[in-house]
Parts: structure tokens; sequence; C-alpha cells
């Protein structure tokens, strides 16, 4: 079976580890314990062309003020999933950093953008507009909910689906 | 026998450490365990043995496979850290390892040290917990607040403006009332009723601005100056009313609170007390300084406080009777904001004469000024 690493990027507490959890073991817990260190879950999923892959999930610690992502880490990734915090504003130009540091590593890597928690709808403060001009500059962005599953395995079927694609091209 | 004998010490110290260190040599390639197979049994348990360790941990296979590949070439840093990861092994039981990938000089050949490295990890996590956790709270706070401002504003604009309008609009019928002098009653009752209801709206307004904008200034306050103010700029007020106002001042009282707030607070006491005085009484309002903190007391000659009325007092929408009128948030004000200064607000009967005593306690401000944040 093909193997395939992903690496998921964004600030602390935007549901990283929740989301692996929903994607490869279907739970999802309430509290919070900030991640230190890396874990790697795998889970293997069907690509569009019928071969089947192993995902490697690289859950990497959350940047804070601290620290950014040690980028040894994503060497080797066909993916990234970036991750913000729809409740939380700020968390998106989170990833607008790490992306601008990321992409010129990694020129055209296949990415795709997850704005967690979708279920607190009433907390909400990423507008429309604003994931438009994500969308606009070739990413392809998911509304997701670790809590409720809405649109997690969508999301890493999607990153899937063009890390495919993309070997195809070589 | 002394070579033995060191290498039986470094193998303690490795045990004691959860060491494991993997070497190999050129010729074959392949890794083996220094200290000889099987190694200690949490290396078994997740890592099987040196031929299987790599293949087991996909971490570890990444580690070596990739990130180490200039260390093994001698191209990169003689040495590299991998950082901590979770491994978890088949009983679905995880720990917390680091490995070291190590190479010597001149290609004779490559080590690898893994440890397991709970304790560090559960010190690191529980720090960074807690500024996340932190950063969280504060943020969850800030984004209440924003909320209630809005609320505010709703309450000042939406509610308080077309009653202005109806205000100014009855004033003017009142007084233009010409051929109809019969409804003039009416009309002043309509008055009356929207200036009460205008007090209101101020009233709960402040109380939600309590919350909102009496955070302390950076540099602490004077009580006893802030309470001159306050007690002058009243006097017109209880002239009117044939109340004498006693102030007795002291020695400056720094407190960390917000100006405009307590000059509020103390003006609600004075209010209420020249309110319930007696023609011809004294409010008095003084000063002192007990046990590290500041303490001002306003008193007043009136009938004193209810005893149905006492444990209720600073609860929002309180009314004594015959105080109709009376938005009942006043004291409530008072009470909140004080006690967002970590202060205390507290009422009773003036013990062998007649009147309330209102005191309020906050701490002093002492040291250097606070740096703001
Ligand atoms: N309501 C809701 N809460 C979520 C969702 N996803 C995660 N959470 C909660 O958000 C908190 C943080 O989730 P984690 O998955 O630990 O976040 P993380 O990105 O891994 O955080 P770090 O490891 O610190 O970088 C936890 O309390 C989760 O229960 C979601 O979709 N909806
Ligand atoms: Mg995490």
């Amino acid at each position: 079976m093909i193997k395939r690493k992903i690496c998921l990027i964004g600030a602390y507490a935007v549901g990283k580890t929740s989301l692996v959890r929903r994607f490869v073991s279907g739970v999802f817990s309430e509290a919070y314990l900030t991640t230190v260190g890396v874990k790697i879950d795998q889970r293997a999923t069907r690509l569009p062309d019928g071969r089947e892959a192993l995902l490697m999930i690289w859950d990497l610690a959350g940047r804070d003020e601290f620290e950014a992502v040690r980028k040894s880490y994503l060497s080797g990734a066909s993916g990234f999933v970036f991750v913000a915090d729809g409740t939380r504003r700020e968390t998106l130009d989170a990833v607008a950093e790490e992306m601008a540091e990321i992409e010129p590593l990694y020129p055209g890597l296949p990415a795709v953008l997850l704005i967690n928690k979708r279920d607190l709808s009433a907390d909400w403060e990423i507008d429309e507009s604003t994931l438009s001009a994500w969308r606009d500059r070739g990413l392809s962005v998911h509304l997701t909910s670790a809590r409720t599953g809405e649109h997690v395995a969508e999301a890493f079927d999607d990153l899937a689906a063009r890390m495919a694609g993309d070997a195809e091209k070589v | 026998m002394s070579h033995e004998f060191d290498s039986a010490v470094a193998g303690d110290v490795l045990e004691r450490l959860e060491v494991v260190v993997l070497v190999r040599e050129p010729a074959d390639g392949g890794w083996r365990l220094a200290s000889g197979e099987p190694g200690p049994g949490w290396w078994v348990t997740w890592f099987g043995s040196a031929g299987e360790a790599v293949g087991r941990s996909a971490f570890l296979e990444d580690f070596v496979d990739r990130a180490s590949q200039e260390c093994w070439a001698g191209t990169g840093p003689g040495t590299l850290r991998s950082g901590m990861w979770e491994e978890t092994h088949a009983g679905g039981e995880s720990r917390f390892f680091e490995a070291i990938a190590g190479h010597r000089p001149s290609g004779a050949g490559d080590w690898l040290a893994v440890q397991a490295v709970d304790d560090r990890l559960l010190r690191e996590q529980a720090i960074l917990q807690s500024v996340h956790d932190q950063r969280l709270d504060r943020r969850r706070l800030q984004k209440e607040l924003e909320k209630k401002q809005i609320l505010l504003e709703c309450i000042m604009h939406d509610l308080g403006n077309p009653l202005a309008t109806v205000l100014m609009n009855l004033q003017h019928l009142g007084r233009h009332l010409g051929e109809r002098p019969d409804l003039l009653p009416a009309v002043s009752r309509a008055v009356s009723q929207a200036e009460r209801q205008r007090s209101l709206i101020r009233s709960i307004a402040e109380v939600f601005a309590a919350d909102l904008i009496g955070m302390p200034s950076g540099e602490p306050v004077d009580l006893v100056s802030v309470g001159a103010q306050t007690i002058a700029a009243l006097a017109p007020q209880a002239a009117a009313r044939g109340v004498t106002l006693c102030p007795f001042f002291g020695p400056a009282l720094p407190v960390a609170a917000e100006p405009l707030h307590l000059s509020r607070v103390l003006e609600n006491l004075l209010v209420n007390a020249i309110r319930h005085s007696p023609d011809g009484g004294n409010v008095s309002l003084s000063f002192d300084r007990q046990d590290g903190e500041a303490v001002c007391r306003v008193e007043d000659e009136g009938a004193g406080i209810d005893d149905a009325l006492l444990p209720r007092l600073f609860r929002p929408f309180t009314q004594g009777s015959g105080e109709v009128g009376q938005s009942g948030l006043g004291l409530y004000f008072c009470r909140l904001t004080v006690e967002q200064w970590g202060g205390r607000i507290a009422a009773r009967n003036r013990p062998g004469t007649a009147g309330a005593c209102f005191e309020i306690k906050l701490p002093l401000a002492t040291g250097a000024k606070p740096t703001p944040a």
C-alpha cells in the first residue's frame, strides 16, 4: 500500500487533534489537552484512481507566540491540512503566517484549509467574503466540526484526491 | 577487567535514564543494540527489536530515513535530535520518546539513541497547557465584554434616543396647550413617566458600564480627593433640600480604581443619603485607613434602612417603600463596581442614633504603580 504523509498545521486549540481523532477513530472529547510533540495516526483511504493509500497523519503541536511549527517535520509531506478556529478570527492570520513560510519550501504541494468548530455558529467570527478570498488563492476551504463530524472526512478525502492528481502529473 | 566494569556502569546509567542505544557499522549496515539484545522491557514492548524498530514506528522511520539523512552522510550536523513524539503500542498504551541520531567521523559508523521522556513531556505539557488555557480564558472574557458593549449601545441608542424625542415633543405640547389647559395634568404625567424611564435607562446602562469600563486605571487614585470633588458638586442639591454636607477629609488614600466610576459610586451613596435625610439633617462623608484598606463612610440622619430590606439592598431592582421612581439599580451598580476593584460595600443602621451608614472598603494601592500590560 502506498503511504502518504500529511501534516496538520494551525494555532493552538483550533482542533487539530480533535479532527484527527474524529477522522481516525470517530470520537470527540470536549476536554482540551494541548499537544506536546508529535503524534502520527494512520487511516487507509481509497484514492480516486482506485488505489488504496495509507494516510500518515502528523498532528503537530499548535503554533503559539513562542514557537512556530518545526519545519523539519514537514519534509516528505504529500499534503498539508491548515486548520483555523472559526470562533477565533486571529487563528486564520496564524494560518496565513504559516503558509507564507511553508509555501516557498514546498511550492505547489496540495493543501486544504479547514475552518473548524462549525457547530459553534453563534460565536462564528469568519465571514464568507474572507473565505472566498482564500478560495480565490486556489485553496479548497472546508467548514468542519470535529464535534459533529460535519465535513471532516470530506476534507481529508479532498486532500487525498488532490494528492493523487498531483502524483499523476509528476 | 576495567573495560568490562566501565561498560557495566554505562549500561546501568542508560537503564536508569531509560535510554537505548542502537549502532550500525558501515560493514553490515543493520542496526543492533549496543548493549546486546533484547534490551529493557519498555524497548521490547514499544519497539520490538533493533531490527524491527524503524519499521514499527512511523515517526522513527521518518526520522531515520528522512530527517537524519544529512547527518548519516556526514554532510549535516554530527548529531540531530528528533523532538518528542508519542508512540502507541499494539496494546493501545502510549509513551513519549525522543531520538538522537549520531554520526561517527570518517565513516566509523552511526548511532541512534532512543529515550523515554514522559517526565519531561509532562512538565512541558503542564506549562503549555496553563499558558493556552489562560489565553483562551482571556479571549473568552474579552468576547463577553464585546457582546455587552453592543448591548449597552443598543440600550443607549435604540431605547434612549426615541425617548428623548418623545420628551421633547411632550414638553413642546405642554407649552402650547392653549385652549386646552385641562390637558396639562395629563401631559405632565406623561413627561414625568418619560423622565423616569430615561433615568431607568441611564441606570441600566451604568450597571453594564460598571462591568465594562470600570477597570482600574494604571495609576492609583486618591479616594479622598475624588470624594472631595464629588461632594462639592452635590452642594447645590443638598442645599435645595435643606441638608448640610459634612465632609471629614484626612490623609490621601491611594486605591486601584477608575476615577470616574469611583466618583459615580460616591455620588450614588451621597444622593441616596440626601434623599433620605430629614429637612435640616446632616450627611457626613468620612475616610479612614484600616488593615491595609481604605474606608469611606456615608452617614445620614434619616429613618434608617428597613431590616427586611438590608439583606437585599445591593441586589438589582431592590426598592424601599415610598421609593417609587427609583430604578433600584444604583446600589447594585455601586456593589458591582467596588467588587470589581477587589473591594466591598456594606450598609447598616447607625447604632444609638437615627440614620443609615454606608461603607465601602477598597484595598490600598501600595508600592510602585503597576506597569501597564
Ligand atoms: N465545539 C467544538 N469544539 C471543538 C471542535 N474541535 C475541537 N474542539 C475543542 O477545542 C479544544 C481544542 O481542541 P484540540 O483538538 O485539542 O486542539 P489542537 O489544535 O490540537 O490544540 P493544540 O494541541 O494545543 O495545538 C478542545 O476543548 C476540543 O474539545 C469542534 O469542532 N467544535
Ligand atoms: Mg493538539
